[in-house]
């Protein structure tokens, strides 16, 4: 490889170097990265979504909201709409984005194991670890779709309460031990 | 991007755009979701086998961002997809791999570096001591003279290369020599034997070289001579000590031990004979005609040379405990630890002294034992023994009137009444002189002893110059004064290294007695010990 540049070479290697910097530059590039991706996801997004899945507010590159509801019958969640808020940092898709539900007078917080009442969730896909680029808005709206789909139990995480209280990370900041994976 | 609608809506709308057999305008970057027609100048990639296809500098983005938090879980790079590792390549770079070169290699030196270090500073450290040492003992002037320090600061040009030059390796030996000092003194006293038996046949050696160098002896010693003889010396008092005195500390420590021997104790002066052997009892019988009633065969010597090797151990210890004896001024109650190295060295063998060992620590657990629960409800009390030597016929005969005199009756007191409720201190009930307190946990005895006995040994030169001075002070000048008209000192007390030398020898010799008669003197108290009595709470008692 070496000793070979040409000039266009050595022209992309020095401006694929300067992007991989952790400079001010990064951030201004990793943002005009992230405007591009969620441009392509919202396109993709306003093509259509899956069923239960509707888009409310997408006006900015920061927040969006979109609402989910179960499908199926099941009583735990019938005939009830989440609000769930993203949020993305300038680090979008690299870094996973902040995904809560939203209490409002029109949306509760739906009751699940591993839903705080405060709106936090914890899914591993949501965590660094668990988190890919290849995630996108719509497969986590799916996968929250799922989980409520499938779970049975009427209740809330161990130490719910005292999570709420006592939480000032941000969720994203957590770590959360994905200890359960039958619900 | 606004502009990109009429070529590029069908492709996201649709769910799969990536498919292998791609042709151009329906690659799509799984990270960016841009396709190639929006970024021409972007390459693209296949790191997997699937279908996700990404760009390259999207590629490296991600997997750089996320690097740490990989490694922390010893993650590598792979797609999301099918799990297959994406491999990075990166060109060779002779700058960072001699970084990771030199990382390593030092990484590998590192630890032998840090030995060495370590061992370089123990060296310097002990061959300080070993110099303070040799100052205190010998005084500084000799010290010098004896390292050659002078022809050191006198040498000059003429000399030749230093290393072709007799004095400075002379000097170097002699530090070399005088480092070992504490490391042999700790070494003398957690295992005296090996070094006296290491030391005579290099005293043997020694003596040799110097009668063949023409150097015999004669009085007063000179420092070699004097140096080559002490181990011989020090071997035939702890020889003699072993003779002489060996059974009577076997028979005081049956009798610390509560054994039989306790009930019929003998006077230090009568020690060693077959007398005092009938005196003890049956165990302390047992054990002594082990000892004594052997076969003269060789074998049998070596097997009392071991025994005088263990005695010599524990003198040592046994040393300690009367050292803290005399700085509390106090007979302490027992210690423990040292009882066992103490039987055993009586023990007959190895197996038996392992045994032994075991037997007494259950004794000595029994024996705290039931003096905790004896302070449940009554004060062990142990008698100082304050007055004169006690006669051995009259054990009773203690100072304890004061006591002694209302004791007797408070129990009846106490056992014809109901107890109540009511303190009522008597006033001869004052808190006794010597109270055994409560024995510190073993292990805290265990760690003072240690320590102790390292202080008491890195001291030794140093109370072997104190021995020297007081024996300076006290002895008549014409033994302690050079004379005036003998060029070469006429006695071996007129230099300060031979009067530090008998001071030492003065001061193990007094160590050895006074143990010794600490024992006996706490085998008296121990006779005379007894349970204290208090007073019920009674009604009746307070009136």
């Amino acid at each position: 490889m070496g000793g070979t540049f040409t000039s266009s070479n050595l022209d992309q290697t020095l401006r694929v170097s300067y992007q991989l910097l952790p400079t001010e530059g990064t951030s201004a590039w990793s943002s005009r990265f992230q405007a591009k991706r969620l441009g392509k996801e919202l396109q993709k997004i306003n093509n259509g979504l899956p069923p239960g899945i509707e888009l409310v507010k997408a006006d900015n590159l920061e927040d969006w909201l979109l609402d989910i509801r179960v499908l199926d019958n099941n009583p735990l969640y019938l005939n009830q709409t989440y609000r769930l808020k993203f949020k993305f940092s300038s680090t979008y898709p690299i870094e996973p984005p902040e995904v809560t539900f939203v209490k409002d007078t029109d949306h509760a917080i739906p009751m699940h194991p591993h839903i705080y009442s405060n709106g936090i969730i914890c899914l591993d896909l949501l965590g660094q670890q668990g988190w890919s680029p290849v995630q996108n808005v719509e497969s986590v709206c799916m996968s929250l779709q799922s989980m409520l789909t499938g779970n049975t139990k009427d209740e809330r995480p161990p130490g719910d309460e005292e999570f709420v209280r006592a939480n000032r990370l941000r969720p994203k900041d957590i770590d959360f031990y994905y200890h359960d994976n039958t619900v | 991007m606004a502009s990109s609608s009429p070529a590029q809506n069908p492709a996201p709308s649709a769910p799969p755009p990536l498919q292998r057999t791609s042709t151009a305008g329906t690659h799509q970057c799984w990270i960016c979701l841009q396709s190639d027609t929006e970024t021409p100048d972007q390459p693209f990639v296949n790191p997997c086998p699937c279908t996700l296809e990404a760009h390259q500098s999207c590629l490296l983005t991600w997997i750089s961002e996320s690097e740490r938090s990989w490694a922390t879980k010893s993650k590598t790079p792979q797609c999301p997809g099918c799990k297959a590792p994406i491999i990075v390549e990166e060109p060779y770079d002779s700058v960072l791999e001699l970084r990771a070169g030199l990382n390593r290699g030092l990484a590998r030196v590192s630890p032998y570096v840090l030995l060495a270090l370590v061992m370089s500073g123990s060296a310097v450290g002990s061959g300080w001591y070993g110099l303070l040492s040799a100052h205190i003992f010998a005084g500084p002037e000799a010290a010098s003279r004896w390292l050659g320090l002078g022809s050191l600061i006198g040498r000059t040009g003429r000399d030749g290369p230093l290393w072709r030059w007799a004095p400075f390796w002379t000097f170097t030996i002699k530090t070399w020599m005088l480092s070992c000092v504490g490391p042999g003194l700790l070494v003398w006293r957690v295992i005296p034997g090996l070094g006296n038996l290491l030391l005579v046949p290099v005293s043997l050696l020694s003596a040799g070289m110097l009668v063949a160098r023409d150097d015999m002896p004669r009085w007063p010693p000179s420092p070699a001579w004097a140096a080559t003889l002490f181990p011989l010396v020090t071997l035939t008092y702890n020889n003699l000590y072993y003779e002489y005195f060996g059974s009577l500390e076997k028979k005081l420590n049956l009798a610390i031990r509560g054994r039989p021997a306790a009930e019929d104790p003998v006077e230090p002066g009568q020690a060693g004979g077959a007398a005092a052997e009938n005196a003890g009892g049956r165990e302390g019988i047992d054990h002594a005609q082990d000892h004594d009633h052997h076969d003269l065969s060789i074998w049998t010597h070596l097997w009392n040379l071991g025994h005088t090797v263990v005695d010599v151990f524990r003198d040592h210890h046994a040393g300690e405990e009367g050292d803290a004896v005399l700085v509390d001024g106090a007979v302490r109650a027992e210690g423990i630890e040292i009882e066992i190295e103490m039987d055993a060295g009586d023990a007959a063998g190895l197996i038996d002294m392992l045994g032994d060992a075991v037997e007494v620590l259950d004794e000595d657990e029994d024996d705290e034992e039931q003096e905790h629960r004896d302070q449940g409800d009554v004060e062990v009390e142990e008698r100082d023994v304050a007055g004169p030597v006690v006669l051995p016929g009259a054990p009773t005969a203690e100072p304890t009137q004061p006591e002694q005199g209302n004791l007797p009756a408070q129990p009846q007191v106490a056992a014809a009444v109901e107890p109540a409720p009511a303190p009522a201190p008597a006033p001869n009930n004052l808190p006794a002189p010597a109270q055994v307190a409560p024995a510190a946990p073993r292990e805290t005895n265990l760690f003072r002893g240690i320590v102790s006995g390292v202080v008491l040994s890195l001291l030794h030169p140093t109370i072997c110059f104190g021995m020297g001075e007081v024996l300076r002070w006290t002895l008549p000048r014409s033994w302690t004064a050079p004379r005036s008209w003998a060029r070469t000192p006429t006695g071996l007390l007129q230099q300060q290294w031979g009067r530090s030398l008998v001071g030492g020898c003065v001061y193990v010799v007094l160590r050895d007695a006074f143990k010794l008669y600490a024992k006996y003197r706490q085998v008296q108290v121990k006779t005379n010990r007894k349970i204290k009595s208090v007073p019920r709470r009674t009604v009746e008692a307070s009136s």
